[in-house]
Order: C-alpha cells, then structure tokens, then sequence
C-alpha cells in the first residue's frame, strides 16, 4: 500500500468556503421570496401569473442547489476527517471474510 | 373602456382604453431582489471556482477527481442560474418601464381626450340652442345668421369628435404596444425566448448551467457528473463493504491521493533574491545562492512557511481527534467540527506567525542596511523593501537559535560571502539582545 499525505486544513477550509457559498445560494432563494412578495405590483395583469409561477421556479431551483452544494461541503469536511481516521486508525492487513482483496 | 359619445357629425364615438394595471415602483422593486439574487449566485460561482483553485494542490486522486467535477458542475449551475435571474429582472424591469410609460401616456392622452369631448359637448349644445332660438317671429336676416352659427358650431363640434377619436387611437396604439412589449417579457418569465416552440417535457432546456426555465438545472432532474449519486461515496454513511476498496473516508478510496506541498512563493528567499537583483555587483559578491540558502535556514524562506504549516496542522488534528474520540465525527456535524479545527489552527499559526514577524523584520532591517550602506541599493529600496519586511515578516526563538549555529558555521568558512553573511547575523543577534 503506497502512503500519501493531504493538506486536511485544506480540505477543512474548502469545506467551510463551499458552505459559505451554500449560504450565498440561500440568499437568492430569499431574494427569489421577496420579489415573489411584490406580485400583487402586476395588478392582476397576465404577466403576472408567469411572475408568480417563475419566483416558485427559483425558489425550488436554488433549494436544490443550495441542498446539493450543501452536501459537498459535508462531504468534503468527511474527506477531510476520512484522511485523519486513516492516518490514525489501524488498516485491514487482510481481507475480512466474505472480500475479495 | 369608456364608451364615447355619439357627439355632433357623428365623430368622437371612438372607445377610450383603460389604462393597464400595476405599480411600476413595486416590480421595480421585484426587479432589483431578482438582480440582488443575481449577484449572490455569481459569489456563489466564484466562490466554488475558488475552493477548487485552492484544493488543485492539496488534494489530488479519485476522490479530488469527483469533487472537483461535481463542484465544477455546481458552480456551472450557479452561473446558469444567475444568468436566469438576470435575464428576469432584466425582463421585470423593462415591463415596469413600459407600464409607467404606457399608463403615462394614457393619463396624458384621457386629459386631452376629455377636454375635447367637453368642446364637442358644448358646441353641440349651443348648435341645438341656436337652432331652437329661430321662431317664426325670427326676421329673416337673423334666421340667416343664426343658421350660420349653427354651422359653425356644429363644424367646432365635429372637429372636435374628430380630435377626441384621435386621442382614443393613439391611447389604443399606445395600449396595444404595451402588450406587446409585456407578451416578450412574459415569455422571458416563462423560460422561453420569444418565438421559440418548449421543448421536451415542456422545457426547451435540458443541459446544466443553461440558462432559462430550470434556472441552469438540468430539467429532468438535478445530477451530478458521473450518476445521481456521485456524491454518496464521501457521505460517510454508506454500508462499509469491502474494506479494501471501500469509498468510505478511512479506507481504500484515499490510498490514491497525493497532496505534494505547495511552494510558497512570496516568502522572504524571493525577497532577497529580489534584493540582490537590485543590488548589483556588491550583492552578487555576497551571493544570491548563499542569501537564499541563509533565509532558509533561517526559517524565513519555505522552512518557515513550513513550521507555521505545521503548526496549524497540530492544532487543527488535536481538535479533530477529540471531536472522533468523543463519537461527534459520526454525526452529520462534521462541518461543525472542522470549524472548530480551523479555529483552533489558526491560533496555532498565528502565534507562530506572530513570533516570527519582529525577527524577520529585523534580519530584512540589517540585511538592508549593510547592502545600503555599502551603497549598492537603488534609492528607496532599502526603505520599500523593510516596510514591507515590517508588516510581513517575523523572528522566533527558534531562529535565533538557527542563526547562532548557521553563524557559527560561517566563521569557520574562507569564503567572504560566507563570512559576509557572518557578519550580517552578528548584528542580527545583537538587535535580538
């Protein structure tokens, strides 16, 4: 088994920023909300409904990414911790019944 | 719509459009939180291209490989999306735009349209009254002229009609251009350029990062590069599996990553290579290989970079070893967990960085004078460069240490530059004393 070495802070930063821009996405979702709050300005004109329709729109859009980025942020914060557990933990030095090595 | 009168010579009888409905300073105001969501999804863009930028050299393998696709892939999708925002405000606030005009010119033409209607109105009452004032106890004469008047009047009358249909055209034209106008704007909120036949599933954009109805998702569904679940192997919670060639953090999936360390690029050893550019002859007697090699040993090239580093690592492990000893590394928190590391990192290197900063400072300070006072600087160069050396650079007991003994090497050396850069450390300790 070859060793290796990562920069875990690295990792750990990277985490942290991925979370903050997760954050940033959130702040469109509620931007999306806050126009979406300001339909009633269209006076019941047509494009009104697609005004109304596209804030919904955004909203699930940016829950979505907001959610995913989220889980990258989790899980390269886990990398990061991964790396550490294998530098301290014990490794298999066989397969473990039932593997293939 | 207001009906128009019948009114004299049968004009003026032309529809006058209502007004379309609205508050163009609230969709203006719609308009500028679409844009501000705009922004906010381009510092998301930009900030995942730079958490890439910065894990380039730190992490690399299979791992790094699907992290850097599937935040490439994210941050794409942000820039899809802040596309989309834009375009909507864009489209709101024109259709604000064209509301306030429309709704002003429709203002504007009703006052007008109105008052002729009032002229029209009153000359057909005063024709009616001069017709009904000719009796037959009228002279002739006066029948003559009275009728007259009443020709003239009901010409101001007819004239006027004609004026007032004008104004109910032009309001038409103007109402009808608004609706054009806001029809485009519409199909911009709807995700579809003007003209353009909805594609599959209603969508006409499928491709991540495209901008439009998805706000830069694909339509079918959100996935990430690879599969849906390209992401799940660096959880942490999936089923162990085979210990050898498990993707869980801990086991095989790491064993390809390599993270060789980053050369530092603005420490002190660029620095005095640069002075010794600037300096000239009397430096290059001193040596540039030799000035880099001191300032390492010294720890204020990348020696130091690394004691600091290194620091930062100690901190930052202890932490997270007792976040895992104490189960937390088992929970979702781990971000939690890594903002304490950092923190506690930090502290690590600052107090390692702040130690170091006078030092450094000083050593530039006598480096400087010595090459100043041998009079091989440019001017202002001395004064640059320990200003910057000032607010950047530092000295530990450690590199005290190291210059005593680098020191001492120097002296037993022939060499001049060596004994050169001796000399430079002794007045380096004695600042130090």
């Amino acid at each position: 088994m070859s060793s290796l070495t990562v920069h875990t802070p690295a990792l750990a930063a990277a985490a942290l920023t991925i979370s903050a821009n997760a954050g940033s996405v959130s702040d469109a979702k509620s931007a999306a909300a806050s126009a979406a709050g300001a339909a009633g300005a269209f006076g019941g004109e047509p494009i009104g409904g697609a005004f109304s329709d596209m804030c919904t729109r955004a909203q699930d859009a940016m829950g979505a990414l907001q959610t995913t980025i989220e889980s990258l942020s989790r899980n390269v914060a886990a990398a990061s911790v991964g790396y550490l557990v294998t530098d301290q933990g014990v490794v298999p030095t066989k397969a473990l019944p039932g593997f293939k090595a | 719509m207001i009906p128009g009168g019948t009114g004299g010579g049968g004009t003026g009888s032309a529809p006058f459009p209502d007004p379309p409905k609205g508050d163009p300073a609230g969709i203006t105001s719609a308009a500028r939180s679409l844009g501000n969501a705009a922004d906010d999804l381009e510092n998301a863009e930009g900030g995942l291209h730079g958490a890439n930028a910065e894990l380039e050299a730190d992490w690399q393998g299979y791992a790094a490989n699907a992290y850097h696709s599937s935040s490439g892939t994210l941050a794409h999708v942000a820039r899809g999306a802040s596309e989309t925002f834009r375009q909507c405000a864009h489209a709101v606030s024109g259709y604000a735009a064209a509301l306030d005009h429309c709704q002003s010119e429709i203002k504007r033409l009703r006052h007008a349209w109105e008052q002729a209607k009032q002229r029209q109105a009153a000359a057909d009452v005063l024709a009616v009254k001069l017709v009904n004032s000719i009796t037959q106890a009228t002279k002739p004469d006066d029948a003559t002229r009275i009728n007259t008047q009443v020709t003239t009047a009901t010409g101001q009358a007819s004239d006027a009609g004609t004026e007032a249909d004008h104004y109910a055209l032009r309001a038409n034209h103007a109402l009808t251009e608004f609706k054009q106008k806001a029809s485009a704007y519409q199909s911009t909120l709807e995700g579809y350029s003007p003209g353009e036949t909805p594609g599959p599933f209603g969508a006409p954009f499928t491709a991540p990062g495209t901008p439009g109805r998805t706000f830069g998702l694909p339509s079918a569904g959100f996935q990430l590069p690879g599969d849906a679940h390209s992401l799940d192997p660096y959880n942490g919670v999936i089923p162990v599996g085979d210990p050898w060639n498990s993707p869980i953090p801990g086991y095989g999936v790491y064993k390809d990553a390599t993270t060789p360390e980053v050369e530092p690029v603005d420490d002190l050893t660029n620095l005095v290579l640069l002075v010794s550019t600037l300096g000239g002859s009397a430096a290059a007697e001193v040596g540039a290989n030799a000035l880099k090699a001191l300032a390492e040993e010294l720890g204020v090239g990348s020696v130091g970079r690394g004691a600091v580093g290194e620091a930062y690592d100690k901190a930052a492990q202890e932490v997270i070893d007792k976040a895992i000893a104490s189960g937390e590394g088992r929970s979702s928190s781990f971000v939690k967990i890594l903002q304490r590391a950092r923190a506690a990192g930090d502290d690590g290197a600052i107090e390692t960085e702040v130690a170091q900063h006078e030092a450094r400072a000083d050593l530039l300070d006598a480096l400087m004078e010595n090459a100043d006072q041998a009079g091989v600087l440019k001017d202002g160069t001395k004064e640059i460069v320990t200003q910057l050396a000032r607010n950047r650079w530092a000295y530990t007991s450690y590199t005290t240490a190291r210059l005593d003994a680098v020191r001492s090497a120097l002296l037993k050396s022939d060499n001049p530059a060596a004994k050169a850069a001796a000399r430079i450390i002794g007045t380096i300790l004695r600042y130090k004393q």
